[in-house]
């Protein structure tokens, strides 16, 4: 199990290894002249100006939210917190396409802020509002008795325990937002992501795309250093026993009318506009536009790809699941650690090192599904990883123990109990995954064999033509794929919360 | 013969022996209490017997068979161990029966009247076999753990703390409806605790553990009355520990002159009773040996403070409410049996 779940680390350490290997041979003086040049420069900072605008931007609105969901009188506050969550089952090119539409002169930095921020704070709006349900009010209360007003409280009591999640939030927007092609692809606003893809797409000039993938790679690095600082020094228990009570909800009072607008007018840009967009595309294009042969086709084909590529992570990361959660040793402690280090590397760069890598070595890889789906385990097994290990945890290891006394082998008592009682999680971040892949683009562009036409993949070459109509019934279809996902990713941060 | 044979049994966490050196017998079809304070190694001891983990060092043999030693680890499924856990750790995807049948092998011939047979000697109604167990009480649930354990005849069958987690009135009834299913099955135990009156009334032998070093085994009146140390004799219940100078066959302390088992010792040392030795007699100011200062009062017993004249800390005992003399009797001890030196 443990050579197992090594050689899986070791297949996952192949781009990043590639990238360094890539950097080393390519020489100081084609290096230094590649890199510091005008156009990185500019791509530079395009790319922090889009991080330190939209990240804060993100998690405002989802502080906002969450406050405003989980812990004022706000009518309605259950639908709302879904209007908070809905906006991933949005894939974020779909967002672009659907603003692109409807506003045709978006673009640069203030498009690209404002799109990302509709399409992410999601992701800080999750954890931000499972953290509040699990804040013990008692420590309000106190605050409170010592003489702090409501705003008082909120910030010196409150955001502060909150700055976990924030962070946390805040990192998986970062994250993105270097990694993302299609959403600034389509409103034209470059970033280093946007830049390799073109490289590569026009001239397939290998050396100059590695050396933007560096740097890519050194903004991960530097977002997640930042993240560690942020992070502080961890948790904040509860202090004492007993289970927390739950929270007063506090009264708006005349505050409740600013509160709806501001809601109101965050789901009309997040859903809202794509909604519409679709609605009028499909409306304009009628019949003409759903040419089910080739719908059906990419269908069946994202079918395939998402099962595949699912069964292949779950199965890559569960050895290395139960391992960091039975036996957590150094070894694991170390592979564990890597995993969440690649978990940051963009599609972009894990795509091109496999190109690269199937061109100059194993050409018959080249243009395989067996590299693509590679890919796809590659870019999911850390958030697989995740969710199996939650699941596992799940299954005391007392009832293994249990098992072995009363006479199953390990396997035997490894297939009948442990995995019988984690199968939900697991097969919750089968589907995670398999959904992920299902709206997945950029890698997919950059490996897909010719002949092979995801969901995603129609989708944007029919836009890159400028035939809008025609690419919403593909937008529809994913969204309609995404919602079970969100629906799930909705559900587990409740459970998470309610322990 | 005997049917485990520990010797020189050895477990370290980091720089804590969890479990240090312990060497023990137990006789076939007996039962064996191993008892110590909260964190002293019991748990850890059993979890080397059962096989899920292996010892550092020393050697466990079951049945005659070695087990672990160097070099050897049969693992936890070929022991034929029976465990129960505090929690009883059953699985929640299986019901009551699944629970039950889970060691016997799902094509068993006779599967469904022997799961019938353990419920009916765990005292639950059939009808509880369909049941999930998140829906069984506490004590019910710790039936269908041991009935489980039971199910595949082990050979030894080893229980951790499993009547900590009831409430006292339920302790008391499954303790003595575990002692009977045991025995009717003639099943050799090993019962860990850390609750001395436990250990004393369920066991025919019991060994006391103190931060993971076995310091002494005996028969429960052995223990109780023959402590070789301060430890075991404090660990198994209550004493009074008073200063004396041995003379003969008399002790001379606070108490006046009283007997004492003295094994050949004298001269000044510490002697001690256990508190149901002492009666307490109210009596004129002059011939008394103290003051009544106080009392607690729980119910059917109260707790009353005694004031000694010449020593500084007052004496605690236990007597009938009924019999308890207020605050402010002078009163006479009566020492029942022999005091005994403090080792
Ligand atoms: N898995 C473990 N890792 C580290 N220390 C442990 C582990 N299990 C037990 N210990 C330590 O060993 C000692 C004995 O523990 P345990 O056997 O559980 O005691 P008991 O059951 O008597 O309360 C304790 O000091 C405990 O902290
Ligand atoms: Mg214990």
């Amino acid at each position: 199990m443990t050579s197992f779940a090594v050689a899986v680390s070791l297949l996952a350490l192949l781009p990043f290894g590639f990238i360094i290997w890539e950097t080393l041979t390519t020489g100081w003086e084609t290096a230094v002249s590649l890199i510091f040049r005008r156009r990185v420069g500019e791509l530079l900072i395009n790319t922090l100006l889009l991080e330190a605008l939209a990240i804060p931007l993100c998690c405002a609105i989802a502080v906002a939210l969450a406050w405003l969901t989980e812990r004022s009188d706000l009518p309605g506050a259950r639908f709302w917190a879904w209007l908070g969550v809905a906006p991933l089952a949005v894939p974020a090119f779909v967002q672009s396409y659907a603003w692109v539409s409807m506003f045709p002169g978006i673009h640069g930095l203030g498009g690209g802020v404002l799109v990302s921020v509709v399409t992410y704070f999601p992701f800080v709006y999750l954890p931000v509002a499972a953290q509040l349900r699990q804040l013990d009010p008692a420590i309000e209360d106190a605050a409170s008795a010592l003489g702090l007003g409501p705003w008082a409280v909120f910030f010196r009591a409150v955001l502060p325990q909150l700055r976990l999640a924030i962070v946390g939030g805040a990192l998986l927007v970062g994250l993105h937002l270097l990694a993302e092609y299609g959403l600034f692809a389509m409103i034209r606003f470059d970033t280093f992501t946007t830049a390799i893809v073109d490289q590569f797409q026009s001239t397939f000039n290998g050396v100059a795309a590695n050396m933007l993938a560096d740097v890519l790679v050194l903004c991960c690095l530097g977002l997640l250093l930042l993240e560690g600082r942020a992070r502080g020094d961890g948790g904040y228990a509860r202090v004492g026993g007993g289970s927390a009570r739950a929270a007063m909800r506090k009264q708006l009072g005349v505050w409740l009318l600013p509160a709806l607008a501001l809601l109101v007018m965050i789901c009309c840009l997040s859903l809202g506009i794509p909604v519409i967009t679709l609605y009028r595309w499909l409306a304009a294009g009628g019949v003409a536009i759903w040419d089910f042969d080739a719908l059906g086709g990419a269908l069946g084909q994202t079918l395939v790809l998402s099962l595949a590529g699912a069964a292949l992570t779950t199965l890559a990361a569960m050895p290395l699941a139960w391992l960091s959660v039975r036996a957590p040793g150094r070894l694991h402690r170390l592979l564990e650690a890597c995993h969440y280090y690649l978990g940051a590397l963009p599609g972009v760069v894990i795509a091109l090192a496999l190109v690269t890598i199937a061109v100059r070595v194993a050409l018959p890889l080249y243009q395989t599904a067996a590299n693509l789906l590679f890919a796809y385990v590659l870019l999911f097994l850390p958030r697989a990883l995740v969710s199996i290990r939650a699941s596992i945890a799940q299954a005391p290891v007392e009832l293994e123990w249990t098992s072995a006394s009363l006479g199953r082998s390990p396997m035997a008592t490894i297939w009948t109990v442990t995995l019988r009682l984690a199968a939900p999680g697991i097969f919750a971040g089968m589907a995670l995954v398999g959904m992920g892949i299902t709206t997945e683009l950029t890698a997919t562009l950059l490996l897909a064999p010719t002949g092979v036409h995801t969901l995603a993949t129609r989708f944007w070459s029919l836009t890159s033509e400028l035939d809008y109509a025609a690419a919403a019934p593909y937008a529809v279809m994913m969204v309609v794929w995404s919602l079970p996902l969100t629906f799930l990713l909705y559900m587990q941060s409740r459970r998470v919360a309610g322990r | 013969m005997s049917t485990l044979t520990l010797t020189g049994i050895t477990k370290r966490y980091g720089s804590v022996a969890a479990v240090d050196n312990v060497s023990l017998k137990v006789e076939h079809g007996t039962r064996t209490a191993v008892v110590g304070p909260s964190g002293s190694g019991k748990t850890t001891l059993l979890r080397l017997i059962a096989g899920f983990e292996p010892p550092e060092a020393g050697c466990i043999a079951i049945d005659g068979e070695v087990v672990a030693d160097q070099g050897v680890i049969v693992p936890a499924h070929r022991r034929s161990v029976g465990v129960v856990s505090q929690h009883g750790a059953l699985f929640p995807h299986l019901t009551v029966a699944g629970n039950i049948g889970f060691g016997m092998g799902r094509r068993a011939k006779d599967r469904d009247r022997r799961i019938a047979e353990l419920l009916d000697a765990v005292e639950l109604p059939q009808a509880m076999g369909g049941r999930k167990p998140r829906d069984l009480s506490g004590g019910e649930q710790q039936r269908v753990a041991l009935a489980r354990a039971l199910a595949r005849r082990p050979r030894l069958m080893l229980l951790d703390e499993p009547f900590s987690s009831l409430d006292t009135s339920l302790r008391e009834v499954m303790r003595a409806m575990v002692a009977r299913v045991l025995d009717d099955a003639g099943t050799t135990t090993v019962l860990v605790t850390h609750d001395q009156a436990e250990a004393l009334s369920f066991a025919d032998r019991v060994a006391v553990l103190h931060r993971g070093q076995l310091v002494q085994a005996g028969s429960p009146q052995d223990l109780y009355f023959r402590p070789q140390s301060p430890m075991v004799a404090a660990f198994l219940g209550d004493i009074v520990a008073l200063p004396a100078v041995i003379e003969g066959d008399l002790a001379v302390c606070a108490l006046g002159s009283i007997a004492v088992t003295a094994d050949g010792r004298a001269g000044t040392t510490t002697i001690f009773l256990r508190p149901e030795q002492l009666r307490l007699v109210p009596t004129t100011a002059v011939d008394s040996d103290g003051e009544v200062i106080g009392s607690g009062f729980a119910g059917p017993t109260s707790t009353v403070i005694v004031s000694l004249g010449k020593r500084p800390e007052p004496l605690r005992v236990r007597m009938s409410s009924q019999d308890a003399p207020p605050v402010g009797t002078p009163v006479k001890f009566v020492v029942l049996g022999k005091a005994r030196i403090l080792p």
